[in-house]
């Protein structure tokens, strides 16, 4: 129970219940554990701490109210407070985090109390108004002089009412103050949580735009790869990319740029685009793979990384003072992951409601109070934004798809709500076509060779143009085969004008050759042609020289040669050394540097049933171990590693069992209880009790050695 | 999933499947909020635009009912964020509104104090306004009401214009439906601008736009003035209302480079009022003499600058643009939007030819090769120069002789941009040449002869691009253009689309240089037609020369 709802505890596993106590009673544990709370358990454990001991159940639901001993029951079961008898204490370490002065009450007056507390009714008039002043806290005063007090609180100070804590303040005890309280604690119980629901949608309206929203995302992301591949966007020095490459990459892809953002990010948090050579950045080849799998797995991918990663995509360009640049290093914030978290359960509970954002947003602070203050409500919006985005959510609800993701089923049914493949396209008479429906990959692939996209989204629009034929003849497709293709695959018949610049294209190409190398020549049996580049004053700066009739040289490379004849207007093919025609594979920039995905800041994820099964057992398995090790010395003597070696060697021939003190990879120094089985290169090889299993530990950091008697 | 007519691009197109059963009915549930971009055989393309959302705000169309319609007929599932981003973008519409106010006049009001002082702020129309009344009103100088209109709409915040109409002088003016009806699109047309107030009617050449301007001055019974490109047509628009309204020869003035009468209607030429006498448009006060009630823009695509000024300052009267292609290669679409008004009215071409009213016509570009010495020579040319050199190959001259003797006894138009090619071409077919040297006279007698089928070729420049009216011309051989010009290539084609006596088709050849600018012109050119649906047969000069091309006939 304990390591389920603390799964901080888990790691590393404390050797044995005693250290778990101890672990689990320590300052940063505690402040986790309370991170945790909402907001009106909260409050109990404040109650818990400004009440005056001892504190029954009944003396804390007389200070609260009634549903206080549920709470009580859970602070106990995180063993923040524990039950001693009838009362209720509650760890050392839990005072210090509320403080001293818990929810604005002063310090305990002790016996003195109650017979102060009868005087409050015989107060003069300015002496209740200043304890009407301190009785919601701050507990403390001013005053100008202690030793000369105003008429008020010198008869407040005379009957303990306040306390002197120096010279010039003075501070209402807790006791007077609970009782000018009503002997409440709180001003205002938050034991009913904000209900943050709103319009109801179907199930099938909700999926309907989330698809939509799904395959938008994919798409975008797609083109947003294939964008920086062409044009890598550089790397700030201080990291992460610059305004300018934001909005360049959102008006190439016709996004929102908070919407370019957010998908740039779950590139980067997913691997699919990384730092490349730490200046620019790059697609990876994990895009590669990712582009080859199902819309399901795509989509699952970069959902799971949203679901974990702590940055957060909404504050970039948020601060006014600085710029927090996008796939920058400032945007990790280490609540992040839960929050969300937190919001979707919320989300989900509600189905097949969408929430009423506002209360929503209340609600997650109410949850997690403690939990990023001052994020909220910015993580509220943005989760609902993003979840949106994701298709998790649709209008706002839980999608199927959602769910399933969030219940972590492999299959969350996506495949069977997108749209069908289509196998055909319909071709018009302006030279564009149009798929209506998700092509195929095979055939999107092989068109997309021939054709521009001009248009995506449920559809998608293609256009021919001389360019596209050319780039597909380059790629080694014959006029041909590209007909052949087209007919294939077109409900209708090929438009003339379109037949005919295949045909013409393909005619002309290959007519005119560039040889490869770092200087090229261009041939072409049609002289008129030579000549006119030649004389064409574009071509004017690759230097041309004739060396035949129809041959010219220059000494730019092939490249720059080619690209300067297609300015130009002709119909350059690359020749290779062997006179054949090269073909030109698109090859895409892809990263050469190692994918490094951002490294998650954040929580201790709930600990899954096997992990805490394997943990009881070592626990087990090293108290058993603490109670074998009666004669064990409680510290080790320090051991120089030659007196290790020689004990171990002694050890080992007697078969003893040793314990040793051991530094651990972190540098902590734990004590092993270990039988010795052998020692090789420098590495014992030991059964170590504590594990209950055979382990090795390297000699040099064994610091000290004893028999166990 | 539903298998409706429509897919729902994420780049805010939307595209109709016309052969679907619920295209019809789709098509018009999206037209009033949905631009027709292409309407080529099977797919056409409309586009969501701001300009064309807040147009269907004004029109009484709310955000819902638009994401119910595009809900309704879409085969996929509509893209929340651009269901979000059409309620928002429907929502700026009419947050600002301009009214006529008994003591202050023109105000602008808001009922979102942010939104009037986001605009206030905005340096550019600071000047525009008067004293501030309250926190949600403010004064306009009545002068400033079109420019404001016009700023506004670039600052995202289109205002609502309830200050109204003047109904100036009224005159009667009837249509006299003797021998001819007003067409039913005609007859919508005109409907649909006169209940918006003021906009723009699409339709193509040939169908009849001069009819939708009569049966507009019919409803609005007031004195007219009507702008048109050039004097030519002014004559014709002048023949058409004498023979279908009620109009007489002492009702209808004409205003132009010769003549500069006022009447209740009078026809004045954009180019009297662009011309300048001592630094200053001498011929705007036209707009001031007369207490108008409709002004109409012919060719509304073509209005010169100083008129678009102009026309700012006239917001309080009616106007009606007609155009047959709102194309502007200079991109100022959305200013003849904001200033004349939104478009009231469009039919892809095809559909009018399917009711006949236009004749049918085949596109068919020839692709010439040019001479050694000419590729040479257009290798070596400046740049400004290289479209000419291309343009004006002899090898035109050739194969526009052929096809002008291939069709002998039809009535051809041979069309070109440049003079001298004009001039060469007019000498070897042995007809006359019309160019804008000609006088106005011997333009006209030529037209007449031409279309009294005396004559039975003519060269023509760009003169005849526009308001021509040639009903019997079939044949158009295009030689050269302006550049790329879309709209250009589609007022040529105009020129043949009169429905023909005997219900010939029509055929429009253009002679194309092969491997060069004017193939890429060309082709740019070819766009706006090939988006109405007409499709381009390409076919090599070569072949025709050598009669292995019969040329279909």
């Amino acid at each position: 129970m304990l390591l389920a709802a603390r799964g901080d505890l888990l790691s590393p596993l404390p050797t044995d219940i005693s250290a778990l106590a101890s672990r689990a009673s320590a300052p940063p544990s505690i402040s986790r554990a309370l991170d945790s709370l909402n907001l009106w358990e909260i409050q109990i454990l404040e109650a818990l701490v400004a009440l005056p001991e001892p504190i029954t159940i009944e003396s804390i639901i007389a200070a609260t109210s009634e549903d206080a001993k549920l709470v009580i029951e859970k602070l106990i079961s995180l063993a923040l407070v524990f039950p001693d008898e009838d009362q209720i204490r509650v760890l050392k370490a839990i005072h210090d985090s509320v403080g001293n002065e818990p929810t604005g009450l002063g310090p305990v007056l002790g016996l003195l109390s109650s017979k102060a507390i009868k005087k409050i009714s015989d107060a003069p008039k300015n002496a209740q108004t200043v304890l009407e002043r301190l009785t919601w806290g701050p507990p403390r005063g001013s005053v100008s002089d202690i030793k000369k007090p105003g008429v008020a609180i010198k008869w407040l100070l005379d009957n303990d009412l306040l306390l002197a804590v120096n010279s010039k303040t003075v501070v209402l005890p807790r006791e007077i103050g609970i009782h000018l309280r009503g002997g409440k604690i709180h001003r205002e119980l938050q034991n009913k949580p904000t209900d943050y629901r709103g319009r109801e949608f179907t199930q099938s309206e909700i999926d309907k735009s989330a698809v939509g929203a799904i395959i938008t995302l994919l798409h975008q992301i797609e083109e947003l790869m294939k964008l920086w591949a062409g044009e890598p966007p550089a790397i700030l020095r201080s990291g992460g990319i610059g305004v300018r490459e934001v909005k360049k990459a959102a008006d190439g892809l016709g996004v929102d740029e908070n919407y370019l953002i957010f998908i740039a990010e779950l590139s980067y948090i997913c691997g699919l685009v990384t730092v490349d050579r730490e200046e620019e950045l790059l697609p990876t080849s994990t895009f590669d793979l990712w582009l080859n799998s199902t819309h399901d797995e795509r989509w699952q991918l970069i959902v799971n990384g949203w679901l974990t990663t702590s940055r957060v995509s909404g504050l970039v360009g948020k601060s006014e003072a600085r710029y927090i640049s996008a796939l920058g290093p400032e945007i990790d914030r280490a609540a992040a992951a839960n929050l969300r978290a937190l919001f979707l359960k919320l989300v989900a509970e509600i189905s097949p409601c969408a929430p009423d954002l506002s209360a929503l947003s209340q609600r997650v602070r109410w949850e997690r109070p403690r939990r990023g203050v001052g994020l909220h409500t910015d993580i509220a919006n943005w989760s609902s934004r993003e979840a949106e985005w994701l298709g998790i959510t649709g209008r706002g609800a839980i999608s199927s798809f959602g769910s399933a993701i969030l219940a972590g089923k492999d299959d969350s049914g996506l495949s069977k709500a997108l749209p069908k493949e289509i196998d055909h396209i319909l071709i018009q008479a302006d030279n564009t076509a149009i798929a209506p429906g998700p092509l195929r990959l095979d055939l999107a692939q092989e068109l997309s060779l021939i054709a521009n996209v001009e248009s995506k989204g449920g559809a998608t629009v293609y256009r021919f143009s001389e360019n596209s034929i050319r780039r597909g003849l380059d790629n080694g497709r014959s006029s041909d085969e590209i007909n052949k293709f087209l007919t294939k695959i077109s409900k209708t018949s090929i438009p003339q004008p379109l037949s005919y610049l295949i045909a013409d294209v393909g005619k002309r190409h290959g007519k005119l050759r560039v040889g490869i190398g770092w200087s090229s020549y261009i041939r072409c049996e049609d002289e008129s042609v030579v000549n006119a580049i030649l004389a064409d004053r574009r071509t004017a700066h690759l230097q041309l020289r004739k060396i035949a009739p129809q041959v010219l040289f220059t000494e730019i490379d092939t490249a720059e040669a080619v690209n300067t004849l297609i300015e130009a207007g002709f119909l350059p093919a690359i020749e290779g050394r062997d006179g054949a025609l090269v073909t030109r594979k698109r090859s895409a920039a892809r990263a050469i540097s190692k994918t490094r995905p951002p490294r998650v800041i954040g929580d201790y994820e709930i600990p899954r049933d096997e992990l805490l099964t394997a943990a009881l057992r070592a626990l087990r398995a090293g108290d058993r171990a603490s109670a074998k090790r009666s004669g064990v010395p409680t510290t080790v003597a320090s051991a120089t590693p030659s007196e290790t070696m020689a004990a171990l060697t002694v050890a080992i021939k007697s078969k003893e069992t040793l314990v040793i003190g051991y530094a651990d990879s972190d540098g902590g120094v734990s004590q092993r209880i270990i039988d010795p089985i052998q020692v090789m290169a420098g590495v014992l090889v030991a059964y170590d009790h504590g594990n209950d299993e055979v382990l090795r530990f390297p000699v040099s950091r064994i610091n000290g050695i004893a028999l166990v008697e | 999933m539903s298998e409706g007519p429509l897919i729902v691009q994420s780049d805010k197109t939307l595209l109709l499947e016309i052969d679907h059963v619920l295209a019809d009915e789709c098509r018009k549930a999206i037209a009033p909020f949905a631009e027709l971009e292409r309407s080529p055989e099977h797919i056409h393309t409309y586009r969501l635009t701001n300009l064309g959302l807040w147009n269907a705000r004004a029109a009484g169309h709310d955000a819902e009912a638009v994401i119910d319609i595009l809900l309704r007929y879409s085969r996929y599932s509509v893209p929340h964020t651009l269901l979000v981003d059409i309620a928002e973008t429907m929502d700026r519409y009419g947050r600002l509104r301009l009214e006529a106010h008994p003591v202050h006049g023109l105000i602008l009001t808001s009922t979102d104090a942010a939104v009037l002082e986001e605009v206030l702020r905005a340096k550019k129309i600071a000047p525009m306004f008067g004293p501030r009344i309250d926190p949600e009103t403010v004064v306009v100088f009545a002068s400033e009401r079109g420019r404001l209109k016009q700023s506004l709409l670039r600052l995202g915040w289109p205002a609502e214009d309830m200050a109204g109409y003047v109904d100036g002088e009224a005159h009667p003016i009837s249509l006299v439906e003797k021998d001819w009806k007003l067409r039913t699109y005609q007859k919508m047309a005109a409907e649909g601008f006169w209940h918006g107030g003021s906009g723009v009617i699409v339709l193509p050449c040939g169908a009849g736009k001069t009819m939708v301007g009569a049966a507009a001055m019919a409803l609005a019974k007031a004195t007219t003035l009507i702008l048109v490109t050039n004097t030519v047509a002014a004559r014709q628009w002048r023949n058409e209302l004498l023979l279908k309204t009620s109009l007489t020869e002492d009702e209808i003035g004409e205003y132009s480079g010769t003549k500069k009468e006022i009447k209740p209607v009078t026809i004045a030429t954009y180019q009297v009022l662009t011309t300048k006498k001592g630094g200053v448009y001498a011929h705007l006060d036209l707009f001031d003499s007369h207490d108008w009630g409709l002004i109409i823009y012919d060719e509304v695509h073509l209005l010169p600058a100083p008129v678009f000024r102009f026309t700012a300052d006239i917001q309080s009267r009616r106007r009606l643009g007609l155009t047959a292609t709102l194309v502007r290669e200079d991109g100022m679409e959305g200013e003849v939007f904001s200033l004349i008004g939104p478009k009231r009215y469009d039919v892809p071409w095809k559909e009018i030819e399917a009711q006949g009213y236009i004749a049918p016509a085949e596109c068919i570009e020839v692709r010439v090769n040019l001479t050694d010495a000419e590729r040479l020579l257009y290798a070596t040319s400046e740049p400004e120069h290289r479209y000419r050199t291309c343009a004006t190959t002899l090898t035109k001259t050739k194969v526009a002789k052929f096809i002008a003797e291939k069709h002998q006894g039809e009535q051809v138009l041979v069309i070109g941009q440049y003079l001298d090619q004009l001039a060469i071409l007019g000498e070897t077919l042995g007809v006359p040449v019309i160019t804008g040297d000609t006088p106005i006279k011997d333009r006209e007698s030529l037209f007449q002869l031409f279309r009294d089928g005396e004559v039975k070729t003519l060269v023509v420049s760009k003169v005849a691009n526009f308001s021509i009216d040639l009903p019997e011309a079939t044949i158009a051989i295009q030689v050269s253009g302006a550049f790329g010009s879309r709209q250009e290539e589609a007022q040529r084609l105009g020129r043949i689309l009169r429905p023909k006596s005997d219900g010939r088709g029509a055929r429009f050849y253009t002679l194309v240089a092969r491997d060069t600018i004017d193939q890429d012109f060309a082709q740019n050119r070819q766009r706006f037609l090939t988006e109405q649906g007409y499709s381009y047969q390409i076919i090599d000069a070569d072949d025709i020369l050598s009669g292995d091309n019969k040329l279909g006939s």
